[in-house]
C-alpha cells in the first residue's frame, strides 16, 4: 500500500458520489418496493401471521424460476436486490477508476468485487 | 399483524439511532429481535445484516454532498473486511447460539464504552476539530487492514456493521480525519454486510416475514436520522444510547449463560 487513496480530481470524486447516490436510491426503492409488494400479497393471501414464517427462496430456485409468481419470491428477490446495492457501488467505483486510468484503485475494486461474488457463490 | 407493526417500529428506531450515532442499527436489532420476539440469534443476525445494508443505502442516498467519505480508502480496507465478513458468517453457522449471545453481549458492552469515550473526548477538546479536509495521507496500513479484517469477522458473526472498530482504527491509527473516517465507515458497512448476507441467505437464515417490515422500518428510520442529525444535540442521546446498550448487553449475556 502506498497510501495513495482516491485523491483523484475533486470533479471525479463528486461524479462518483452523485452516481452512487442515484444508483443506491434506485435499487433501494426497487428492492424495498418488491419486498413491500410481496409482503402485502402475503398478508392478503394468508389468514395468519406467525413469526418467523418460511425462509427465503434459495438463489438456485430463483435462478431456475424466472417469473415472480409468488409473494415469497417477490420478497426474496427484493432482499437480494437490497444485498446487491453495495456490489453495484463497487462496480461503479471500479469503472470510474478504469476511466481515470487509476489502475491500482481499479484492481482493488476488482478484488473486492471478486470477494463479493465468492460470497454469492457460497449461497447458491 | 401487530407483530409486523412492532418489527417495523423496532426497525425505525434502529435506523434512526444507527444514522444519528453512526453505529448501524445491528447493535439494537439483534438483541431486540431475540429478546422481544424470541427469534433464534442466527435469524436475528441475518435480519440485522439486511438492516445494516438498508441503513447504509439510505444514508448514502441522502447524505449531504461532499460528505461521502473516501471511496479509495474504503475499498482498500474492504479487501480485508470482506474476507473477514465471509469467514465470520461461515463461522456463525458452526457456533452454538449461547456462544454467539455472549460474544454479542461483549461487543455491545465494548460499543457502550466506545460511545462514552467518544463523548468525553468531544467534551474535553478545546479547539473544534476539522472533521472533513483533504490534507491527509492514511498511514499504518498493516494495522488498518488487520483491524478491518477483525471488524469484518465480527460483522459476519454477529450482524453488526462494525463501525465502532473501523472508525477508531481509521481515525486514531491511520490518521484519517474523523468526519471522513465516519463517512468512509458508512460506505464500508454496506459492503461488509452484503458479503455476509448472502452466506446467511444460502444457509436459510433469512426469513422474509421478519426481514421485510424490519428493513423497511430501518430504511425510513435511516432517512429520518439523516434529516435529524444536524438538528439534534447528540449529548443526551449518547447517554440514552449507552443506557440502552448496557441493558441490552446484560440481557444478551443472561440469555447466553442461562439458555
Amino acid at each position: 500500500m502506498n497510501g495513495e487513496t482516491t485523491n483523484s480530481t475533486p470533479s471525479s470524486a463528486e461524479r462518483l458520489e452523485e452516481k452512487m447516490q442515484k444508483v443506491a436510491l434506485a435499487i433501494s426503492l426497487a428492492g424495498l418496493g418488491l419486498m413491500g409488494m410481496g409482503f402485502l400479497c402475503w398478508l392478503l393471501h394468508r389468514s395468519s401471521f406467525a413469526l418467523p414464517g418460511d425462509a427465503v427462496i434459495s438463489l438456485r430456485n430463483i435462478l431456475q424460476w424466472p417469473v415472480l409468481n409468488s409473494c415469497r419470491m417477490a420478497m426474496s428477490v427484493g432482499i437480494i436486490l437490497l444485498g446487491l446495492i453495495p456490489m453495484t457501488r463497487v462496480i461503479l467505483a471500479g469503472l470510474l477508476y478504469v476511466r481515470a486510468h487509476d489502475r491500482m484503485s481499479a484492481l482493488v475494486a476488482l478484488i473486492v468485487l471478486l470477494e463479493l461474488i465468492a460470497s454469492i457463490r457460497l449461497s447458491v | 399483524m401487530l407483530s409486523a407493526l412492532a418489527l417495523f417500529l423496532i426497525g425505525l428506531l434502529a435506523g434512526v439511532m444507527g444514522a444519528v450515532m453512526g453505529l448501524g442499527g445491528g447493535i439494537f436489532l439483534v438483541p431486540l429481535l431475540t429478546l422481544l420476539f424470541h427469534l433464534p440469534i442466527r435469524i436475528a443476525v441475518g435480519t440485522s445484516l439486511v438492516g445494516v445494508i438498508a441503513t447504509s443505502a439510505g444514508v448514502a442516498a441522502f447524505a449531504p454532498r461532499g460528505r461521502g467519505g473516501n471511496v479509495g480508502l474504503a475499498l482498500r480496507l474492504e479487501m480485508a473486511t470482506t474476507a473477514g465478513a465471509i469467514g465470520g458468517s461461515l463461522l456463525a453457522g458452526e457456533f452454538d447460539a449461547r456462544v454467539l449471545s455472549i460474544l454479542f453481549a461483549a461487543v455491545v458492552f465494548f460499543t457502550a464504552g466506545y460511545t462514552i469515550h467518544k463523548g468525553r473526548r468531544k467534551a474535553v477538546g478545546t479547539v473544534p476539530e476539522i472533521l472533513f479536509h483533504e490534507d491527509y495521507r492514511p498511514r499504518h496500513w498493516p494495522m488498518g487492514l488487520g483491524g478491518s479484517g477483525l471488524a469484518g469477522m465480527i460483522s459476519g458473526l454477529l450482524g453488526v456493521g462494525g463501525g465502532f472498530i473501523k472508525v477508531p482504527i481509521m481515525y486514531a491509527v491511520m490518521e484519517v480525519p474523523l468526519g471522513v473516517a465516519t463517512a468512509t465507515s458508512n460506505f464500508m458497512v454496506g459492503i461488509t454486510a452484503a458479503a455476509s448476507v448472502f452466506v446467511y441467505y444460502g444457509r436459510g437464515d433469512i426469513y422474509p416475514l421478519v426481514v421485510v417490515p424490519t428493513a423497511v422500518g430501518v430504511f425510513i428510520g435511516a432517512l429520518a436520522g439523516v434529516y435529524l442529525l444536524p438538528r439534534l444535540r447528540a449529548s443526551w442521546l449518547r447517554y440514552a444510547l449507552v443506557g440502552i446498550l448496557i441493558i441490552l448487553g446484560g440481557y444478551m449475556m443472561i440469555q447466553g449463560i442461562h439458555h
